[in-house]
């Protein structure tokens, strides 16, 4: 008796999983809670544990296929039923080769386990097989060669590459393969570097970016901060940030300026203005990787309820524990560089967003206040916006909107 | 002073004396005993020197009475030392089994508290010893709970290993090869960072066999290896390097990769360590292989006196390339 493993569900609005990596083999035994796999969706890579106990039998989904959630992923069950795999043409039943061909006498084939399994991985009829070893045992590498001839018979025939993503409008260079020196070494790349990379490129490529940068007096945030900070740790458990102010004032510009909150479809010749802020906080994770984890309706929040959702999706992004809807829905995105040190910065818009804030280092700096000079907390704050959406004078007036409400406004009403 | 220019290699055997002293200088609490270990400098020189360079509370030469000396050791590391017991022959250490196996490697699991040892044992034969100058110990050893056991093969590993053994707060068989003190060189100078106990190493890479094997059997290994590659056969070498705990990760990688494993060994082979490796690698990779695990080992006799018959009787170069040509091709 077997269980059969299925696509788990990996969030709410998740239909499809990718499998990139079996981590256990056919024939190999996986204990309940142990690392089964590896399925990738649109951003989240989650390695699955098995549900049951048992020798993996049988894989039905290849290592690049797309699987629907609920579909047959492969068969756990007790060891002796690994002995006699069910639906395997190679491999059901007796194998077809005849005892002259193979010289054992038993009218069985002598098939060591690594030359069944390739065999019936790759759906290789082993009468068709002339043997290399001892009285024309077929070895290991008898059936690799069938694999790679098949291959090249019918690439489709065999295990397919993963479906390649359609291809953009202008096709990129073609990329000379840098040659390795001895001192050099080929790193392959994470799913998620390889995901951030290719989402990257494909932004600068469709939108044209343009940057501006304002500066903000921030003495007023600061003096603020100093006072409430204590109680609010204590009350809270988080510091009361910088980035909270930034984020707070930054939904009542978006609402001010729905174009900046807007999706831009020219194929469609039309925009999306969404009537919400769907607020997306760029995450670092250990270097590692980028994620954008997104507080939803971010409008609907005051200073305080703003600063527990970024530690909320802050630590949820850290832990790993982030699934798909997490990632998804942004109407807008700000990143964080300024903790690192950046004076300013010209971040790449996170698509479907119109533009995406960057807030930077704070710190002191003379200042023009009235006629005399002042020692203030200054900072720049950076915007790339999409040009296709809006214009230079709306971004000067989003980011000029911002700056005033941060030096200008009653914060005591929001902490109080 | 006359002024020595550096020498540009390092043997096996003084790989092992840079390890003692690179530990002995860093750590007072760190000190050698046995036969003949101070004022002859050990039965192959190991210790050459180091009476000098310690003094006598550091260097102890003992009577020739192992259950003694290696009694004496356990207490001192019961009392925050950390001994080197040296035996001049590792076929000696049979007179000290109760003090290792009944003190030492059961103080741990009893006590919770620490027992700092190193044995370092010369083991093995082809140096015309005769049988009770040329045994390896490493089975009897390996059945007990509690002792870890390493076996390098080289001289980064000679002086890696020891420092990493002496450095451990339990008990840590050191099963040092006689046969390559002096056949074995490294240039110099060795790094003397530790190599961490429970790693092994792929010291050649190969597609169709992997050769799982420790001490003198990686240099029989990467000969064979090399012949072999002249008929286009592709050997993986394993220098396991230590053999309690397993590295079982790396062997099995390597035995999932090539899909046929053999086990050379200078020890016996009836319940040799060797059929413990080929067990594990049957458990681990059954599905896997392409063929039976082999093991090549001395045979099941005392080792002869007679140099002929010791020959006969431990794993040559010839029955290792044509063990590993049959496993690899048939």
């Amino acid at each position: 008796m077997s269980d059969t493993f299925k696509m788990p569900k990996l969030g709410e609005t998740v239909t499809t999983g990718t499998v990139t990596r079996w981590l256990v083999a056919v024939g190999d035994t996986v204990g309940f809670d142990d690392p089964l796999l590896e399925v990738s969706t649109d951003k989240v890579d989650s390695e699955i544990p098995s549900p049951f106990s048992g020798v993996l039998l049988e894989i039905m989904v290849p290592e690049g296929e797309t699987a629907a959630v609920g579909a047959e992923l492969a068969r756990i069950g007790l060891p002796e039923e690994a002995a006699t795999p069910t639906a395997s043409p190679a491999t059901a039943g007796p194998p077809p080769l005849s005892s002259a061909t193979v010289g054992n006498g038993g009218g069985r084939a002598l098939l060591s386990p690594i030359v069944r399994q390739l065999a019936a991985r790759h759906g290789i009829d082993l009468s068709t097989i002339q043997g290399s070893g001892a009285a024309g045992r077929i070895m290991r590498e008898d059936v690799e060669a069938a694999i790679a001839r098949a291959a090249s018979l019918s690439p489709a025939a065999t295990v397919s590459p993963p479906p390649a993503a359609p291809l953009p409008a202008t096709a990129p260079p073609p990329v000379t393969a840098t040659k390795l020196g001895p001192r050099d070494y080929a790193e392959p790349l994470s799913r998620m570097r390889l995901v951030i990379g290719e989402r990257m490129a494909e932004s600068l490529r469709i939108a044209p970016h343009v940057w501006t940068s304002i500066e903000v007096d921030m003495q007023a945030v600061e003096e603020v901060r100093r006072r409430h900070k204590e109680r609010f740790r204590q009350q809270e458990g988080t510091s009361l940030t910088y980035l909270a102010f930034i984020a707070r004032v930054t939904c009542d510009a978006l609402r001010k300026f729905p174009v900046v909150n807007s999706t831009i479809d020219l194929g469609r010749k039309t925009r999306i203005l969404h009537h919400y802020v769907n607020l997306g906080i760029a995450v670092d994770l250990a270097e590692q990787g980028l994620v954008v984890p997104v507080i939803r309706d971010a409008d609907g929040l005051n200073l305080r309820g703003l600063a527990r959702a970024i530690r909320v999706v802050a630590d949820k992004a850290g832990n790993g524990a982030y699934t798909n809807d997490d990632l998804s829905g942004s109407t807008f995105t700000i990143t964080n560089p300024g903790p690192a040190g950046d004076y300013a910065s010209a971040p790449i818009i996170n698509q479907p967003n119109s533009g995406i804030l960057s807030t930077n280092v704070v710190s002191r700096r003379p200042t023009a206040v009235g006629d005399a000079v002042a020692v203030h907390y200054m900072t720049i704050l950076g915007f790339s916006y999409d040009h296709r959406a809006f214009d230079g004078v709306t971004a000067s007036r989003f980011l000029a909107f911002i700056r005033d409400a941060l030096q200008g406004r009653d914060w005591e009403t929001e902490l109080g | 002073m006359p002024t020595e220019t550096a020498p540009a290699t390092v043997s096996y055997l003084e790989a092992i004396a840079e390890g003692l002293r690179s530990e002995m200088d860093a750590d007072p609490d760190v000190f050698l005993l046995g036969e003949d270990v101070g004022q002859f400098g050990g039965a192959f020189k190991v210790t050459k020197g180091f009476l000098d360079r310690y003094g006598p509370r550091r260097v102890v030469d003992t009577p020739i009475a192992e259950s003694g000396f290696t009694g004496l050791a356990c207490g001192a590391a019961l009392m925050g030392l950390r001994p080197v017991v040296e035996y001049q022959f590792a076929d000696f250490i049979s007179c000290a089994f109760d003090q290792i196996i009944n003190n030492c490697a059961r103080h741990y699991y009893r006590t919770g508290n620490p027992i700092p040892v190193t044995f370092r044992a010369p083991f093995g034969a082809r140096l015309r010893a005769g049988p009770t100058h040329s045994q390896s110990v490493e089975a009897y050893f390996g059945h007990v709970p509690g002792l870890k056991i390493v076996a390098p093969a080289t001289p980064q590993d000679a002086a890696g290993l020891l420092i990493s053994a002496i450095r451990d707060n339990n008990p840590v068989l050191y099963l040092e090869s006689k046969y390559l003190y002096r056949r074995i060189e490294a240039p110099a100078p060795l790094s003397l960072d530790p190599v961490p106990i429970g790693s092994a190493a792929v010291v050649r890479e190969g597609t169709q066999v992997s050769l799982l094997t420790y001490s003198v059997g990686v240099h029989q290994g990467l000969e064979a290896a090399e012949v072999l590659a002249g008929e286009g056969i592709s050997v993986e070498v394993v220098d396991l390097r230590t053999l309690v705990p397993l590295d079982l990760a790396t062997i099995a990688a390597s035995v999932n990769k090539t899909s046929r494993a053999v086990v050379l060994h200078e020890d016996g082979r009836r319940l040799g360590y060797g059929a413990e490796i080929a067990a594990t690698v049957q458990e681990e990779c059954f599905w896997r292989l392409d063929g039976p695990v082999v093991r090549i080992a001395a045979k099941n006799t005392p080792i002869p006196t007679s140099p002929a018959l010791e020959d006969a009787a431990v794993p040559q170069l010839p029955e290792i390339i044509s063990t590993l040509r049959r496993v690899a091709t048939t």
